[in-house]
């Protein structure tokens, strides 16, 4: 005679509970490693752009992000640069070429005189749209000036608000490049020297970054060191043996100024196709993308550069690949403009929140997932 | 001649000694700055300076916190000739989390005074209970306009808000974040040339390194006067913490160490407080909230060029710490070291103001 099987509230028998107990256990322990696996992966993504980020690349002067894309990028990547300071690299050979581009270049300035008191007078080397209130983020912030000998810390000089009369009163006209003063601890052209700073140095704002909730990171050239993470990032994951014809990987140098680099690259390098890796300019569009809600990619109109059989590849893989896009405008004065007429070209990126401030917010995960959608373009027939 | 009267004097007697004695302490003042100055403590959330402050007492130093969270030192016979109480403020200007609204973006409220332009678009700390978490302020909506040119000052008060990056209430909760949190910019001090340094809070926690520099330099068995170092609380929200003392300390002086606001900056107008960087510490002979006595001032001109120290002299704005203490009988005297860019993320001093300010404080202590 059989025991009477005993049930338990939700009907399953007392064995068969176990079981299904025990593969919860099994499935839960597996949803937690590859939880636990994504968080990692996303939180080096983060690393990644911090470590980019963490270095001034004023336009002209991006050797500092050259040399921590270098750091970052796998050993067999095999990087050319030119005399404009573009750096590339180039992976498996033949038909079809696709070509990547992100920017390492942001904006900022360069030394353009010294004050009798030791004062560093700035102009500022940028031509795409920036706010008014630019020069503005910069007063009474640490900056960093890039010299020769090394970084030399510094402070745009700012109103004490004791010595004023009404808080805004100092800020009743716009700043401008030319009002800002700039303090390394020097009191004469001699001292200024002497601590290695000269003429032409560049200076961006103190590398200030901080992280957010969920896998966001914010700082000063968010725009567009996630954008050259996300290559160095398809770098580092990439088989060399898997790419369907030739990939080159192209980190462009003075975007900011008119996109000189990428006119370089438009006329040096043969490729059937462009991808622009870069954030949307400053309100191209009335609502700014959001970070963490999938890359970027431009819409038809409003961009000087826009292929739709481009677009029409890479909204299919994103949809193979479960990639959510953000379809938004990207104004005319990106890298795209330089490929504009010759080759198919898209823009696509990184969403940026607050662009142009020091505040800058991205998102580990649209980092990852970019990268991932750009692996599939560079292994798959288009 | 009337521009000279105004203009801080400088009493550079000596300077030979004075160098040598500071290299003898070099990296002395700023490494204590450097803690002070990266420890948060907005106006009411003194807890972590007032614990750094007591790990830096000497070892003789028996410290007590009092209800409101002053923390004070008492040297001395109790019954010396004088009575002089030194008093300089642990707090900072910063914001405090009002509220986090459903978006889980939070609402903040200015503690203390200054430009909020400082803020719009920077990148901060919300000091939560279980740890630091980064946020932006957001700038103002039509930030990329050019019409925000006609009004740049047209930022802060409620318009300020912290984004975290959470996506709603609970997901900022789920970070430990509370109202009544802290928020400042990552405290951070920077060493610059020429023995400058610069960052948030110098104001007062270069005050809170002279008293500390004094009371690590002096013997107490040798003090002729009973002397009180108070390390106070709220001073930015309108000497709230200095009150508490002034209704229980009677003593013959108060010394407030605080800063003094300068105008030895390109963007300053020089027709008056203007004490110079790196030309010694400074007796704030008058402010917004006090005047000192003319023979107070002078006597302390006098200790200070007898011991060899150069000092200064002017007047400047602000209100200090020992100011309350007037209405009660006590004469109010400030000593300072000269700042620029005052309640700004880059408040800079010289190191050798700093040393001047901690001998010129322990002299008082010791010679008054």
């Amino acid at each position: 005679m059989s025991r009477p099987r005993r049930y338990d509230r939700a009907g399953f028998g007392v064995e068969e509970t176990t079981v299904l107990r025990a593969t919860i256990v099994v499935v839960a322990l597996s949803l937690a490693g590859w939880s636990s696996a994504l968080a990692d992966r996303i939180e080096e993504a983060r690393d990644l752009v911090r470590a980019l980020a963490s270095v001034g690349g004023v336009a002209g002067h991006e050797g500092q992000v050259r040399a921590a894309i270098r750091k970052a990028a796998p050993t067999w990547a095999s990087f050319q640069d030119d005399n404009l300071g573009n750096l590339t690299v180039v992976v498996g050979s033949g038909k079809p070429s696709l070509l990547l581009v992100a920017h390492m270049d942001e904006p900022g300035y360069v030394v353009s005189g010294v004050t009798e008191q030791g004062y560093l007078k700035l102009q500022r080397l940028a031509r795409i749209p920036l706010s008014p209130l630019f020069d503005q983020f910069h007063m009474g912030q640490p900056l960093l000036v890039q010299a020769r000998r090394g970084t030399v810390p510094a402070v745009a000089v700012v109103h004490s608000t004791h010595l004023w009369r009404g808080n805004a009163a100092p800020l009743a006209h716009a700043v401008l490049d030319e009002d800002l003063f700039v303090d390394i601890g020097a009191r004469s052209p001699g001292e200024v020297e002497a601590a290695g700073v000269v003429l032409l140095d560049p200076v961006v704002i103190a590398r200030r970054t901080v992280d957010l909730a969920g896998g966001k990171l914010a700082g000063p050239a968010m725009d567009d060191r996630a954008g050259c993470a996300a290559l160095v990032w398809l770098l580092q994951t990439l088989e060399p043996a898997k790419i369907h014809g030739t990939l080159i990987v192209a980190f462009s140098a003075q975007q900011v100024v008119g996109g000189r680099g990428a006119a370089r690259l438009a006329n040096r390098i043969e490729a059937d196709e462009v991808l622009v890796v870069d954030a949307p300019a400053a309100g191209a569009g009335k609502t700014a993308p959001a970070p963490g809600k999938g890359p970027v990619v431009a819409v038809a109109g409003g961009t000087d550069g826009f292929s739709q059989d481009l677009y029409n590849v890479v909204a299919e893989r994103a949809a193979r690949a479960q990639i959510l896009l953000q379809n938004v405008p990207y104004g005319t004065t990106g890298d795209q403009g330089a490929f504009a007429g010759k080759k198919p070209v898209l823009p696509i990126g990184v969403p940026v929140l607050y662009p142009g401030t020091p505040g800058e917010v991205i998102d580990a995960h649209d980092v990852v997932a970019l990268a991932t959608l750009l692996k599939s373009m560079a292994e798959g027939d288009r | 001649m009337r521009h000279r009267t105004l203009v801080a004097l400088s009493l550079a007697a000596l300077p030979g000694v004075l160098f040598a004695a500071r290299s003898a302490r070099e990296g002395g003042s700023f490494a204590i700055l450097q803690t002070l100055v990266e420890t948060p403590g907005v106006s009411t959330r003194e807890q972590g300076v007032r614990d750094r402050i007591r790990s830096l007492l000497p070892s003789w130093a028996k410290s007590e916190t009092d209800a409101r969270g002053n923390l004070l030192v008492a040297a001395g016979p109790e019954k010396g000739a004088k009575s002089l109480l030194f008093i300089a403020h642990m707090d900072e200007t910063g914001y405090l989390v009002t509220a986090i609204r459903e978006d889980g973006s939070l609402d903040v409220k200015p503690v203390g005074g200054f430009f909020e332009t400082l803020y719009e678009g920077q990148v901060v700390q919300v000091h939560a209970a279980k740890g630091d978490v980064g946020g932006v302020v957001p700038p103002r909506p039509n930030y990329l306009d050019a019409a925000v040119a006609d009004a740049p000052g047209a930022f802060g008060k409620e318009a300020v808000r912290v984004n975290v990056g959470a996506s709603s209430r609970a997901v900022a909760e789920g970070l430990g974040i509370a109202a009544g949190d802290p928020v400042t910019i990552p405290k951070s001090f920077q060493r610059l040339a020429g023995s400058f340094g610069s960052g948030r809070a110098v104001d007062d926690r270069a005050g809170c390194t002279a008293l500390l520099l004094a009371l690590r330099g002096l013997d107490p068995k040798t003090l002729r006067h009973r002397v009180i170092f108070a390390f106070s609380v709220e001073e930015e929200t309108g000497l709230d913490g200095a009150q508490v003392l002034a209704q229980s300390l009677r003593p013959d002086l108060v010394i407030a160490v605080d800063t003094f606001v300068s105008s030895d900056s390109p963007l300053e107008r020089p027709a008056f407080a203007h004490a110079v960087l790196g030309k010694g510490p400074v007796v704030r002979a008058i402010d917004s909230s006090n005047i000192t006595d003319r023979g107070i001032v002078e006597k302390v001109l006098a200790l200070a060029k007898q011991a060899g120290l150069p000092i200064q002299y002017g007047l400047t704005r602000g209100g200090n710490d020992g100011s309350v203490f007037t209405e009660f009988g006590t004469p109010d005297l400030a000593l300072s070291w000269p700042t620029v860019h005052s309640h700004s993320p880059v408040e800079v001093i010289h190191e050798r103001d700093l040393d001047g300010l901690g001998t010129l404080v322990r002299l008082v202590a010791e010679r008054w």
